[in-house]
């Protein structure tokens, strides 16, 4: 190969060549010793926006006896800001009852705007059988201490992806992540068009719908269609819609030009909500829903229990009595070994672990484990049924 | 009593993995350290809806073929879950606007022969450059060689006489050896275009890191994983394991105890561990801002930090789409093009690191191109890739910050749709951004970098090597990962893990208990 010629006099290169370690060293002796640094404002702030645990005080909470339901304001301990967050995410708060080590998510149902005002709202209804809402609804009082992750979650509307029109399906306590969007909305944060088709059974159990119909007087970009399911046609009060929100009444009310349907409730409205969906032949895009809660017993799986032995991170093991009709996070949280969940439907992965041995059954409907999770078997344990006993390993 | 091992490891990247891995391997007991709940660091991944996204991984070089297994191969060869790999067979096509609205579009094809035919075609004039440019890389990377195995005691007569050109060109940059070769310039736009998966653009970057990776990505391709590099990550994960490893995630390194400048272990939220050396798959500036007391920190690295004054490398946006139509339905023929707003690959650089330029450059990549398990049937998958000035996300407030990530995210796909015709807005079924704050809530790094420090000047991975082993964090602590001194990139920081791992053993066995 022919000589390549950088600089005219080629020792200068070969100099340098050979130079370049001394250099550096040279140029490093040169450097006045300062401490080194660690503090960056991108790592501040995605400290701020992510933190590790969020230690929260409940400042107020207004219980709704007919709805069952208590509204919770929190603050931070020793006040400031709040981490923000995007309308339609939960927090998940973490406690002990007794023996048992339990994580619950809420969605948030104040304005991101009023995180950085230092309070987060949320709600806590108490269904039939709702063991952990009934125990937080006597137990928080004004003053109490909680511990919080989050904010998380992907129920949100994203503008690249969603129509500009949202039709919200809320069924009962669903509401509160629609809530959330219409402040929003009202706060200037969010730029959409928002119907909410709001059900409950009677109107005495929409501890929301004054708040949603204030604001929706307000700001035009938003309104609000409460339907009660218990109530027959002629005893409804003006303004209320009666019955079950199927088909037809998503017709009556779905936006002129395209929308994407929000939904959030119990399983039969998830069912009823994706055969609207499919009869009004929705791209699989438009159709988004808040799945927690969804998933939380698996009846199909049979009845009985199957023994779990469990590998601790510490190296510890202990064995639990796990029920086959309930996740592995169950019977963990029953068991009081604390494992970090979120969404409990299987899609956040918080509350992964490790099956060594024996068999199990993922829940179909929520699927979202890596693939690679699958074959080294990873499962997410709030949608994962023992089937036989278990060997299982926390990292 | 806190429990005693051969070598404790922070963070479980690639680095980290890699040299756990060898260690493992040697039969020391090992302790692998990481915050998340997951290993791999960068190579990982991640489900929106019923997609899963590669986080990182573009293109993994150093594998060579089943037959001829290189470096990257080996480290998955252990049949019990190796990953499947998926040939690449371009290394990328290039749209590169000039001035007057045209557009440079050239598919550089893999293998030196192909490469040579496509470049021929470009510039008529260039056959003499190209060869001596392919001659200049083989003769570069046997030089490199050379001064690796034989370190110090190297024979300067015998590098002159045998290695001449390597000499000269040593201590040139990527645009000043493109001139002395007299290469035309569509083909420093090409050739240079390599320059983004190492950080650094041509008028700055070392030419011989260009040649050493380039050479073998060119000659080569690359490869990509069936299910995502977090297929590797766990791949690794479990042979660390089934040789003995200990491994424990949702532990965060805290504080290190230093004395008599050695590391005697290390302080977690979940206890303290006493080690005999330690390698460190995290940045220096973290490890010795935030796990040792400043009186307690080398004085060299303490030079060296304020000396390499916050120069970090790459911080990337990536928007991740998940798409409701196949790729050939959506007109997507290729895995990467590089879509760029200037033919001086410099200036492409130069223009992403203005903060008051909206993005204009990107690197997009589809999986599905060559990897039909990339994404559920009927759908596809496509990132694209920028580099971010950090100062775009300095001193942001919350709010501000959600609403800067969507304005982005839109201008990104802005740019993607214009420059390549593709439609895809209305196939979005998810997507997400990475931000530079995404990088820094999972990998800790400064200010959210994602490839190191950046190899130039002080830096210039040539140099670093050969100064590597005067410069130990302590007397028996190791850098590995993309701070380390290979620099960025999967072959790399698996490489320095595994340099790291060498040296440690090598103090084990020199300084038995």
């Amino acid at each position: 190969m022919k000589k390549i010629k950088i600089r005219p006099v080629w020792l200068l290169d070969v100099l340098s060549f050979s130079n370049r370690a001394k250099q550096r060293k040279k140029r490093i002796e040169k450097t006045k010793e300062a401490p080194v640094r660690a503090d960056y404002s991108i790592n501040r702030l995605a400290g701020e926006l992510h933190p590790e645990q969020l230690c929260l005080v409940v400042r107020d909470c207004v219980s709704f006896e007919e709805a069952q339901g208590t509204l919770f304001t929190l603050s931070r301990k020793g006040g400031g800001p709040l981490p923000v967050f995007e309308a339609g995410q939960y927090l998940t708060f973490t406690f002990a009852i007794g023996e048992s080590l339990l994580s619950r998510s809420y969605s948030i149902c104040s304005s991101p705007r009023e995180a950085r005002e230092g309070f987060y709202r949320i709600y806590v209804r108490e269904g039939p059988d709702s063991f952990a809402a009934g125990w937080i609804r006597k137990n928080w009082k004004s003053g109490a201490e909680l511990k919080a992750h989050g904010p998380n979650g992907t129920f949100t509307m994203r503008p690249l992806r969603d129509e500009k029109q949202i039709l919200a399906l809320a069924g009962g306590s669903g509401i509160t992540p629609f809530v959330s969007m219409a402040k929003a909305i009202r706060d200037g944060l969010a730029d959409f068009c928002l119907t909410i088709l709001y059900g409950a059974r009677t109107a005495a159990q929409m501890p929301f719908l004054g708040k949603l119909r204030e604001i929706s007087e307000k700001c035009p970009l938003i309104r609000v269609v409460p339907v009660l399911s218990d109530v027959r046609d002629h005893d409804a009060p003006d303004g209320f819609e009666t019955g079950w929100i199927g088909e037809d009444m998503v017709r009556k009310y779905m936006p002129q030009g395209p929308f994407s349907l929000f939904f959030y409730g119990p399983r039969p409205m998830y069912e009823l909500a994706c055969q609207t969906a499919g009869a009004l032949g929705l791209k699989r895009k438009n159709l988004r829903y808040e799945s927690f809660g969804l998933s939380s017993d698996d009846k199909a799986n049979g009845n009985g229990s199957c023994r779990v032995r469990v590998l601790l991170p510490d190296g510890e093991e202990l064995e639990l009595v796990a029920q086959r009709n309930e996740s592995l996070l169950v019977a963990f949280e029953r068991g009081g070994i604390a494992v970090r969940s979120g969404c409990r439907s299987g899609s956040c992965g918080f509350c992964r672990c490790r099956v060594l041995q024996g068999e199990y059954q993922i829940q179909e409907s929520e699927k979202a484990r890596r693939r690679a999770d699958s074959e080294h078997s990873y499962v997410h344990t709030c949608v994962c049924f023992p089937r036989t006993d278990l060997c299982v390993a926390l990292d | 009593m806190e429990q005693l091992f051969d070598v404790i490891i922070i963070g479980a990247g690639n680095g980290g993995l890699a040299g756990a891995l060898d260690c493992t391997c040697a039969g020391k007991k090992v302790l692998l350290l990481e915050k998340n709940p997951l290993p791999g660091g960068c190579a990982t991944a991640f489900c929106r809806g019923r997609f899963e996204f590669e986080a990182s991984l573009h293109e993994l070089c150093a594998m060579g073929t089943e037959e001829e297994p290189k470096s990257v191969r080996r480290l998955f060869a252990d049949t019990k879950g190796a990953p499947v790999f998926y040939k690449v067979e371009d290394c990328f096509r290039l749209m590169a606007r000039d001035g007057e609205g045209k557009t440079l579009d050239v598919t550089l094809p893999s293998s030196r022969e192909r490469i040579f035919s496509t470049l021929k075609e470009l510039a008529r004039d260039a056959e003499q450059g190209v060869q001596d440019f392919f001659e200049l890389m083989d003769e570069c990377a046997a030089g490199v060689d050379y001064v690796n195995k034989t370190g110090a005691n190297q024979n300067k007569r015998y590098l002159l006489t045998h290695f001449p050109n390597f000499v000269r060109c040593g201590s040139h940059t990527v645009s000043e050896v493109f001139r002395a070769l007299r290469l035309p310039p569509a083909l420093c736009t090409v050739l240079g275009a390599y320059w983004v998966y190492l950080g650094v653009d041509p008028d700055r970057l070392s030419f011989l890191h260009y040649a050493l990776m380039a050479r073998q990505y060119f000659d080569d391709g690359s490869y990509i994983p069936a299910y995502t590099s977090y297929q590797m990550s766990l791949y690794l994960l479990d042979v660390v394991r089934r040789q003995g490893g200990v491994v424990k995630f949702n532990t965060k390194a805290k504080r290190l105890l230093v004395e008599d400048g050695q590391v005697r272990g290390v302080i977690t939220d979940g206890g303290t561990y006493l080690c005999r050396t330690l390698i460190s798959d995290i940045s220096p500036h973290m490890l010795f801002g935030q796990m040792v007391p400043q009186n307690l920190v080398p004085s060299f690295h303490k030079k060296l930090a304020a000396a390499r004054d916050g120069k970090f490398s790459a911080r990337f946006l990536v928007l991740y789409l998940g798409l409701d139509a196949p790729a050939d339905e959506l007109g997507i023929r290729d895995y990467s093009i590089f879509l760029y707003s200037d033919p001086d690959p410099s200036k492409v650089y130069r223009t992403m690191m203005d903060q008051n330029e909206p993005v204009q450059s990107a690197v997009f990549v589809c999986p599905n191109v060559v990897n039909p398990e990339a994404s559920p049937e009927g759908t596809c998958i496509c990132t694209l890739t920028a580099m971010a000035p950090p100062e775009l996300f300095e001193d942001l407030d919350g709010l501000a910050y959600l609403q800067l990530k969507e304005r982005i995210a839109k201008g990104m796909l802005d740019l993607l749709e214009s420059r390549t015709g593709f439609r895809l807005r209305e196939h979005i079924e998810e997507y997400e951004l990475a931000t530079p704050v995404t990088f820094a809530r999972y990998l800790g790094t400064p200010e959210g970098a994602a490839y190191g420090y950046e190899a130039q000047g002080l830096d210039d991975i040539v140099t670093r090597c050969r100064t590597v082993g005067e410069e130990s964090l302590f007397e028996n602590a190791w850098q590995a990962g993309a701070w380390g001194e290979f620099g960025d990139g999967y072959s790399s920081a698996y490489s320095s893990g595994r340099a790291a791992a060498g040296r440690a053993l090598r103090y084990l066995e020199e300084n038995p208990v």
